[in-house]
């Protein structure tokens, strides 16, 4: 019975010193993100209701019947009102999903180290999401031109701050949401979390009217994001929205690297 | 080769796990056998790196378990419940665990082949019966042709035949010269499988020894005698010290001494004997007798009760 030790008849082993690593971290992701329907659905969705909310509200302001011209991209922001959640979902899911489970412990076990998996995730979700942003920045530029015509106002500044910047924004706002992901190990802790950052909390300073709320808010991400989709300079340039946006994905990333780095899995 | 050394994990107050030293040898199967609650999953998680030790470590090959490169190419590990996505397809499951650690995509086909689950690896594991989650987490234990595999509970939920399959699959990596370490609370399973055990209690090493010899230790393996003349024999293996039970007319079961001593006994005695012959402990037995002293062990703050105390247990007195 225990004589075992001695009859070594291994098969050739298929051991190379290649592979894994960062990159195959992010090609195990990569194969996960797409394994699942919900990632699929989730991201029509945010192209769908992008474009649907932007010839909804194209149809609502032309027929007020204004002659005055648009630019391309006026109707960004009130485009992703609504899509930004799907994104959202997915973003969150990448861990909660995961977490809820038990799939977490074998991602763990494969890529043990917790930066390069966390690296890895955040990777294929900002390639998920920055194409997903802009093609559905696209489709909202399409159905205001559509509706508009020729008093849709085409500039390249226009153009690109409605798809890149809408992309940017909402890049930051899955990483944002992956980060509360991490730290709550909860779909509908991270999803609700979102809703409320995004846009409960804007609401209400809007209803309150406080100046000091106001001010605080207006460094939320919703109200960063303002600038660079829609390229007005209100309450300041784009490029100080980017580094807000950047900030609060950067923030709730390293509070989930913390959590995820010192928590039992 | 995994050690174990002065593993510690609490949780507040709560000792799971208690200066767990221990290493486990390749080329053998080791179970790891407690009551619920000993700490054995606890343990084989912090091997993994998912929970972090409280004090000690635990090495794979001298190093801790995250700092592999490649660790599914080292060790292969199936936990307790399904750790699969149940939106996943199988093959899905196996695609991205064999990209992480840079296993060529064959061996996705070949794991499936092996674990039986070829014709279903385009299902969604969210459909899977208990049994078959099992298989594909054995599936993904395979994968990386490890040196080192963990189970944790490998035959809950399967069937008879796949009872006997597992039973099968474990016996032949040890016999490959791999490192197998199982858990269970299934001592008949065990008794069958493992060459060695490794027995918890509370979080602590009660023994830590090839199965036989802990079948022997135990105070319940005995000698039986059939003797037309029993009293004069129990007499006198009650003087050269050993303890004698009366079965019946004829039947004595002897306890602390070996086949050996009860025959010169009686040929010093002049009783004749009708059979002599060795009473094995089931393993069941065994670990009964050793789990019920670890309880001993844990009551008030004793220390020291460590590696040592799987010799002390056979030749504690019977109450």
């Amino acid at each position: 019975m225990t004589m075992a030790a001695t009859t070594h008849e291994r098969r050739p082993a298929p051991r190379q010193a290649a592979g894994g690593g960062l990159p195959g971290a992010i090609a195990a992701e990569w194969t996960k993100l797409w394994g699942l329907r919900s990632t699929w659905l989730c991201l029509a969705v945010a192209v769908l209701a992008t474009g649907g909310t932007a010839l909804l509200a194209a149809l609502a302001l032309n027929a007020g019947d204004s002659t005055e011209t648009l630019p391309v991209n006026a109707l960004a922001t009130t485009s992703v009102l609504l899509s930004q959640f799907a994104l959202v979902a997915v973003a969150a899911l990448t861990v909660t999903g995961e977490y809820a489970t038990g799939a977490m412990r074998t991602t763990l076990t494969t890529v043990p180290d917790r930066a390069r998996m966390l690296l890895a995730k955040a990777a294929v979700l900002a390639v998920a999401v920055s194409v997903t942003g802009l093609v559905a920045g696209a489709s909202s530029i399409a159905a205001t031109a559509g509706v508009f015509g020729d008093a849709a106002v085409f500039e390249t500044a226009y153009v690109v701050h409605g798809t890149v910047g809408t992309a940017g924004y909402l890049l930051a706002v899955s990483l944002f949401t992956l980060g509360l992901g991490l730290v709550m190990r909860s779909t509908a802790g991270a999803i609700t979390t979102a809703v409320a950052v995004l846009m409960a909390i804007p609401m209400i300073s809007q209803m309150i009217g406080d100046e000091t709320v106001t001010r605080i808010v207006d460094h939320l991400p919703a109200t960063a994001g303002m600038p660079l989709m829609i390229g007005v300079d209100n309450p300041y340039g784009w490029g100080t929205g980017a580094l807000l946006l950047a900030g609060w994905a950067a923030l709730a990333l390293a509070a989930g690297y913390a959590v995820l780095s010192r928590r039992d899995a | 080769m995994i050690s174990l050394r002065e593993l510690t994990k609490r949780y507040g107050d709560k000792v799971v796990v208690d200066r767990l030293s221990v290493e486990l040898a390749p080329g053998k199967v080791t179970g790891f056998l407690g009551p619920n609650g000993a700490g054995k999953s606890t343990t084989m998680r912090m091997v993994l790196g998912l929970d972090r030790p409280t004090a000690g470590r635990a090495l794979v090959d001298g190093v801790p378990y995250a700092q592999l490169r490649h660790p599914m190419r080292r060790v292969g590990a199936l936990l307790d419940a399904k750790a699969v996505h149940p939106g996943r397809t199988a093959r899905n499951h196996l695609t991205a665990m064999a990209r992480s650690n840079g296993i060529p995509l064959r061996r996705v086909g070949e794991v499936l082949e092996t674990v039986g689950l070829a014709e279903v690896a385009d299902r969604r594991a969210g459909k899977f019966s208990l049994g078959m989650g099992q298989r594909l987490g054995i599936a993904g234990a395979l994968l990386g042709d490890p040196d080192i595999l963990m189970f944790d509970e490998p035959v809950n939920g399967l069937d008879p035949d796949g009872v006997r399959w597992v039973r099968g699959l474990m016996r032949s990596l040890a016999a490959e010269g791999r490192t197998v370490f199982v858990s269970s609370h299934l001592m008949s399973e065990m008794q069958t499988t493992a060459d060695h055990l490794v027995v918890i209690g509370k979080g602590r090493l009660i023994a830590d020894a090839p199965i036989a010899e802990l079948i022997d230790a135990s105070s319940l393996t005995a000698v039986r005698v059939r003797t037309p003349q029993p009293d004069e024999l129990e007499q006198q293996l009650l003087v050269a010290g050993m303890r004698v039970e009366r079965r019946g007319g004829d039947e004595l079961i002897v306890t602390g001494g070996d086949l050996d001593r009860v025959g010169g006994v009686a040929y010093q005695a002049g009783v004749r004997i009708n059979e002599l012959s060795p009473r094995a402990a089931s393993l069941e037995q065994a670990y009964m007798e050793l789990t019920a002293s670890s309880v001993e062990f844990a009551a008030p703050a004793a220390p020291g009760a460590g590696g040592d105390s799987a010799a002390g247990i056979g030749e504690k007195e019977r109450v």
